[in-house]
Parts: structure tokens; C-alpha cells; sequence
């Protein structure tokens, strides 16, 4: 007794295989609209086919492009393209009356799409084909009464195939079939006017009559099919200025683009040119900086001496340099004479680190007390004659020193 | 034997122009269904998801039809060709990914393969995608453009999305997801006995399958911030990404609609409220208007959404 279950898997298993074998047909009958795009399963956009004309680009620098899939709103797979292990391959997608050709380039880290969708058949072009399909019918009537021969296999959608004849060849081809077709049939019916000569002998005017009208209508068909040939040569060869009028407006644009760009370059030369030379300024303005504390320093030097020849209690003050863990020019700063200490607040420029306010301080010798808000407590020995305003006064002059008091008074809002 | 040797003969053979490719596939679409069947059961059964029972194998037929669906379009951009192997190295290639299902234990039950069924349709079709909020939280067409702010073009999109599912969309779906008439009885009938724990089960279970399918459209896979939404809503932008996060992120439609409540009156909080079969012509959707407090202190009901008959 079969598994009530396996019957189940069985009827599902059937209605996946219907559902597959109407695919074709679906598709067939599928209208074009607006068409999503799948890149490696992926969705990455859409594609209106509504307006005419539309194109769509697609690119990853970063993953290979690998496959490419068109479905409808609905869901259903029109178009599918395999990409290639390198370089570009193009295949053709037919859905409704779109044609949507389909270009992947592959590498082996990145790759893109493009998608490019038009009407397969203007409207001029199928109101021409119609009549040129009724009279191809004629030349096909061959093959039908040679059941032997295939008639042309049409090409289904959703596949890849070769692009389409040019118009003007097969609509001259259908021309001369329908020209054909009409000369066929006024031999016939001259041929088919022998037997009734008894009725011309009866009625004698109205033979002529009805050879006459024949022929004025088969010139008639002429006349309006050259007529017709003229307007839709017309059609093309406007289409065809417009099409030359937009490739031209493209290159145009192209030629604008380039310009920009090399604008572009232009300006960003220009600009790292400034960034250098703004590097430059920066770094002769702090050698600049440098060498103005040296000059205090120096200055400060040279007034050591001055004081430490004046003598004192009968003993000149020793200027030479001590022997001593401290620096040179700390002792040959610091005099024998008593100085007075001078305690002040200082407050530095913004953005001023650290390591240059304690340079600062160590190169007057001060002592550093407190901090606050911004201003740095500051002792220092004040050797004489050197007064308190002149050392404000070199003070100041040094680039991050923002200003020098006394008295603290509270903090101003900033 | 003879027979064996025959089928693998045939099924190994070369085909070298369109129509031949066409004739292969007719007549081998049963082979190639369970070859496709095969490879994911092996797949399955090699990564530790397998198990001997219906809902594995219905999962196998399922995923192999979708894969065969298509190779039959992409084996005709490779010819000449063998379109067996060709299948075997397409099929190869998907599973190599990292997650190419959404496998859980609990999505195989009706329920689960309901949602997951839907949830994979909605990656690919537009229409199934639209109508997810009304299988989802109930709403309709009408709610929908309201609640994600879409202009008129878009919002006649919506009304078509919804038609088309109704129409042939939701049958297709039911099919090819092997969810019998029996089956979806049975899960109306747990909605309506037990609605609530029914309704958990599916806010538990769309976060599993949410979660894998968002991934699917890498640009709209990313949740924004309430500021990035208000950005979205009042510049006028995003509309694609609007449709595809929001129907796919639970967390994000919850947190849209708080930010636009004040101009959304009259439509409710989404909140899971399973909906099995499609929108019919015509039908009101009613809402239990959870209910609004009026100024003298008694709930007020407003008027209930209904379906335009204007289809596409």
C-alpha cells in the first residue's frame, strides 16, 4: 500500500514538472515593464522599459561579475546571461517588444553589466512589415506545397541570439515580392480571359471594361506601395539625422568632460603646490620662533656680564661659567648679585603644548607654581637692573606667550 | 541496466544549436528535475541539514526546481554544451556560497514554508514583495502607499503589484512551494483557534527568514537610524529602498510608522497578523481599530480601509 505521503511528494513532483514545461509559453506572452536585475543573485536595480529607450550600468570593482538575470514584476526569469572568465560577451533578451542586449565584462576581481533596451521594431517599421509579411506569404506558399522544405523557425524570447536584418533590405525584399505577387496575377488574368471570347463576341464592350479596371487597379497598388517606400525612406533617413544629431551632441559632451577633468588636475596641482608652500612658511616660521628666543637668550647674556663687572664689596662677581651639573648658560645667566625673585601669571596662545611653555620657563628660569584657568603661576629671580615691565616686555614679544600680570584677577569669560 | 545505460547516454549528450537545446530540455526535464532534486539533497544531507522526512524532501524539490528554472535559461547562452554537466557546475557554484538557503528546522512545518516560500518569492518578484504587508501585518494596498509615502506613479504600481498577485501570483506561489489546499487549511484553522500563539510563532519565524532574505539586495540590506528615516520620508528620496527594507525589516516598519503617526491617523501599528490567502477584489480589510480613545473617554472607530475595484 503506497505511503499516503510519497503520494504527495509524487503530485508536487508533477506540478513542479507542468510548471517548468509552461515556462516557454509564459514567457512568450510576457509584457516587457519594468524588469528587476539580479548580479550573482543579487538585486542591484531596475530596468523601465516603458519609456522607448533605457539602459542601465552596473559596476563592482571588488567581486567578479558572474552571472546576470532579467525577471518580470512578477517573478518570472526572462533573461539570463553567464558571464565569461575574461573580456566581454553579449547576448540578446526578447520580451514583448523589447529587444535588451545584455553585455557582461568579466575579470577575475571585478566586472560590470549593461543593459541596453529599444523597441525591436519601430512603428513605421511594423505597419511595412505587415504588408511586406502578406506578400512574403506568397513567396512562401512554395514551401507549403513542398511539405519537405521548414518554414524559418521564429526566434523564442528569453534567449540569446544574432541581431536582426537591416530594414531597408527587407523592406526592399518585401517590394519586390508584393511587385512580383501583382505581375503573377495580371498574367493570370490575362491568361484567364481566352475561354470567355464568346462573351466578348456577345457583349463586346464590357471585356475591355474589365481588363481596363484590373490594371488601373493594379497601378493604383503601385503607385500607393511606391508612395509608401517614399514615406517610410523618409522615416528612416530622419531617424537617421537624429541619431547622427545625438552621437554628435556625445561626443560633444565627451570633449566637455575632458576638459573638466583636466581642469580638475590643474586644480589639484595647484592646491598641493599651496600645501607645500604653506609647509614651507610653517616651518621658517618656527625657525623664525627659534631663533628670536636665542636672541633673548643672548640678550639676557650680554646683561649678565654688564652687572657682574660692577664691583661689590671690593670683590668682582665671577662671570666664568661654573662647573656644574646646570647648563652653561644657566650659569652664566644667574649673577653673584642677589636678584630679586618676581612672581607672576602667564597665559599662553591656544593650541600651545606643553613641551614648548616648559621650554619657555626653563629658559627664563623661573619655578612653576599653580595653574589656573589658563594661567601659569611663574618665579622667577629677576637679576638687576633688568626691571619687571622690560621683562614683561621681552616676555610678551615670545610668539605663544598670550599675556603677562601680576595680580590675578577672576577669570573673564572666553 | 540497458535502460541505465541508455539515460546516461542521453543525458550526457551534446547539444550544439537552440532547437536541439529546447528538444534536450523537454524531453529530459524529469531527469533533470531529480538530478536538481539530488544535488540539494546531497548538499543538504553533507552540510548537516538533512532528515528523513516529508517536509526535507519537499524542501529538496523545491530548491531543485528554482535551480533548474535557471539553468534552463542560461544553459542557452552556453551552447554548444552538456547541459547535464552544465547543470551540475551552476548548481555546484550556488551551494559554494555561504548561505545559499535559509535552512531552519521550524521553517518546514506549513507555516514555516509558507513564510520562507513567501519570503523567497518576495526577493524576486515585485508583486509578492507588495503584498507581504498584507500577508504580513494585514494591509492594504491603500495602507501600504500611505504608509511608505509613495507618489501617485508608485502607488498605481501597488494597486497592480497587489492584482497580479491575486490574480495568478499567489496559485504560481502555492504551487511551486508544494503548500496543498489541506495544509493551508490547517494553518487557517490554528489561526483562528489559537491566533495568538500563532502569531508568535510567525513573529519568531520572520525574524529568521527576514534576516537571511534582506541579504539578497545588498543596497536595501541595511536598517538606517530614526534621523536617516525622517531624512528619507521628508526629502522625498529612497522610494525603492522604502519598498524592499520595510517589507523585509519588521523593526524598521515599526519604527517608521511610530515617526509618521501623526499623519498616519488612522492606520494601526503593524503588528503580525497572519493572512494566508491574497487580498480578494473588492474585500474590506478590517481592522479592529485598537482602538482609539475619544475625548469623552469611550473607544472611537473610524472607517475601515477598503480595496479599490480599479485594477490594473
Amino acid at each position: 500500500m503506497e505511503n499516503p505521503q510519497d503520494g504527495h511528494l509524487r503530485a508536487y513532483r508533477q506540478r513542479l514538472l507542468d510548471a517548468l514545461r509552461a515556462l516557454p509559453e509564459r514567457r512568450r506572452r510576457e509584457r516587457s515593464g519594468t524588469l528587476r536585475v539580479f548580479v550573482n543573485h543579487e538585486g542591484v536595480g531596475g530596468l523601465d522599459c516603458d519609456g522607448g529607450k533605457a539602459a542601465f550600468v552596473y559596476v563592482n570593482s571588488k567581486r567578479p561579475v558572474e552571472l546576470v538575470e532579467l525577471r518580470t514584476e512578477a517573478g518570472l526569469l526572462v533573461g539570463s546571461l553567464c558571464a565569461p572568465a575574461l573580456g566581454t560577451k553579449t547576448g540578446e533578451v526578447r520580451i514583448g517588444s523589447y529587444a535588451i542586449e545584455v553585455s557582461i565584462t568579466g575579470g577575475s576581481q571585478e566586472g560590470s553589466v549593461r543593459l541596453d533596451a529599444r523597441l525591436a521594431v519601430s512603428w513605421p517599421r511594423r505597419v511595412w512589415d505587415a504588408v511586406a509579411a502578406g506578400a512574403a506569404r506568397l513567396g512562401q506558399r512554395d514551401w507549403r506545397a513542398r511539405p519537405e522544405a521548414e518554414p524559418p523557425a521564429p526566434v523564442p524570447s528569453g534567449t540569446v541570439g544574432p541581431g536582426r536584418l537591416r530594414p531597408a533590405l527587407v523592406l526592399q525584399a518585401g517590394l519586390a515580392l508584393a511587385v512580383l505577387f501583382l505581375l503573377v496575377d495580371r498574367l493570370g488574368d490575362r491568361v484567364g480571359q481566352g475561354p470567355p471570347v464568346a462573351q466578348v463576341a456577345e457583349t463586346p464592350r464590357a471585356q475591355p471594361a474589365k481588363g481596363e479596371t484590373s490594371l488601373d487597379q493594379h497601378e493604383r497598388m503601385l503607385t500607393s506601395l511606391a508612395q509608401g517606400q517614399d514615406k517610410i525612406l523618409k522615416t528612416v533617413k530622419t531617424q537617421q539625422r537624429l541619431e547622427n544629431r545625438v552621437r554628435a551632441e556625445q561626443k560633444r559632451m565627451a570633449v566637455e568632460i575632458g576638459h573638466l577633468r583636466s581642469q580638475v588636475t590643474g586644480l589639484s596641482l595647484a592646491k598641493e603646490a599651496l600645501v607645500k608652500e604653506l609647509t614651507a612658511l610653517q616651518l621658517r616660521d618656527r625657525e623664525l620662533e627659534l631663533s628670536m628666543r636665542r636672541d633673548m637668550v643672548e640678550l639676557a647674556r650680554a646683561l649678565a656680564p654688564m652687572e657682574a663687572g660692577r664691583p661689590v664689596g671690593g670683590r668682582l662677581v665671577e662671570t666664568a661659567p661654573r662647573p656644574s651639573t646646570q647648563p652653561p648658560q644657566l650659569a652664566e645667566i644667574r649673577p653673584e648679585n642677589p636678584a630679586h625673585p618676581l612672581t607672576f601669571w602667564v597665559s599662553f596662545e591656544e593650541g600651545t603644548p606643553e613641551t614648548s611653555i616648559q621650554q619657555l620657563i626653563q629658559e627664563i628660569h623661573g619655578r612653576r607654581g599653580p595653574t589656573n584657568a589658563g594661567w601659569y603661576n611663574v618665579e622667577v629671580n629677576l637679576p638687576e637692573p633688568q626691571t619687571p615691565d622690560g621683562f614683561f616686555e621681552s616676555l610678551k614679544k615670545t610668539k605663544i606667550v598670550k599675556a603677562v600680570t601680576t595680580n590675578l584677577t577672576p577669570v573673564p569669560n572666553r | 541496466m540497458e535502460q541505465r545505460q541508455a539515460i546516461t547516454k542521453k543525458l550526457s549528450a551534446l547539444v550544439e544549436t537552440a532547437e536541439e537545446y529546447d528538444r534536450f530540455i523537454a524531453e529530459a526535464s524529469p531527469e533533470l528535475l531529480d538530478h536538481a532534486t539530488g544535488l540539494t539533497r546531497r548538499f543538504l544531507r553533507e552540510t548537516g541539514q538533512w532528515a528523513d522526512d516529508v517536509g526535507h524532501e519537499k524542501l529538496a524539490l523545491r530548491w531543485g526546481y528554482e535551480l533548474l528554472e535557471r539553468f534552463l535559461l542560461c544553459g542557452r547562452g552556453e551552447i554548444p554544451c552538456r547541459p547535464f554537466f552544465l547543470l551540475d557546475s551552476l548548481i555546484a557554484k550556488y551551494f559554494s556560497q555561504p548561505e545559499p538557503l535559509c535552512y531552519d528546522k521550524d521553517l518546514l512545518s506549513p507555516l514555516g514554508r509558507f513564510l520562507d516560500g513567501l519570503t523567497s518569492r518576495a526577493v524576486v518578484s515585485r508583486d509578492a514583495l507588495i503584498t507581504l504587508f498584507y500577508h504580513q501585518y494585514g494591509f492594504g494596498p491603500g495602507q501600504v502607499v500611505r504608509l511608505l509615502g509613495l507618489g501617485p506613479v508608485e502607488s498605481q504600481r501597488v494597486y497592480k503589484n497587489f492584482e497580479r498577485w491575486r490574480r495568478s501570483g499567489w496559485d504560481r506561489a502555492m504551487t511551486e512551494l508544494g503548500l496543498g489546499e489541506a495544509e493551508l487549511l490547517e494553518i487557517e484553522e490554528h489561526k483562528v483557534h489559537r491566533p495568538d500563539r500563532v502569531n508568535a510563532e510567525v513573529a519568531r519565524l520572520l525574524r529568521v527568514v527576514q534576516g537571511h532574505y534582506r541579504k539578497s539586495e545588498p543596497e536595501h540590506f541595511p536598517c538606517l537610524s530614526r534621523e536617516q528615516w525622517a531624512d528619507l520620508f521628508g526629502q522625498g528620496y529612497g522610494l525603492d529602498y522604502r519598498v524592499w527594507h520595510l517589507a523585509l525589516c519588521r523593526d524598521c516598519l515599526t519604527g517608521v510608522h511610530d515617526l509618521r503617526k501623526d499623519g498616519l491617523a488612522d492606520i494601526p501599528a503593524p503588528r503580525i497578523d497572519l493572512h494566508i490567502r491574497p487580498l480578494s477584489k473588492g474585500k474590506v480589510v478590517p481592522f479592529t481599530l485598537n482602538h482609539r480613545e475619544g475625548g469623552n473617554g469611550k473607544p472611537t472607530r473610524r472607517p475601515s480601509e477598503s480595496l479599490s475595484t480599479t485594477s490594473a
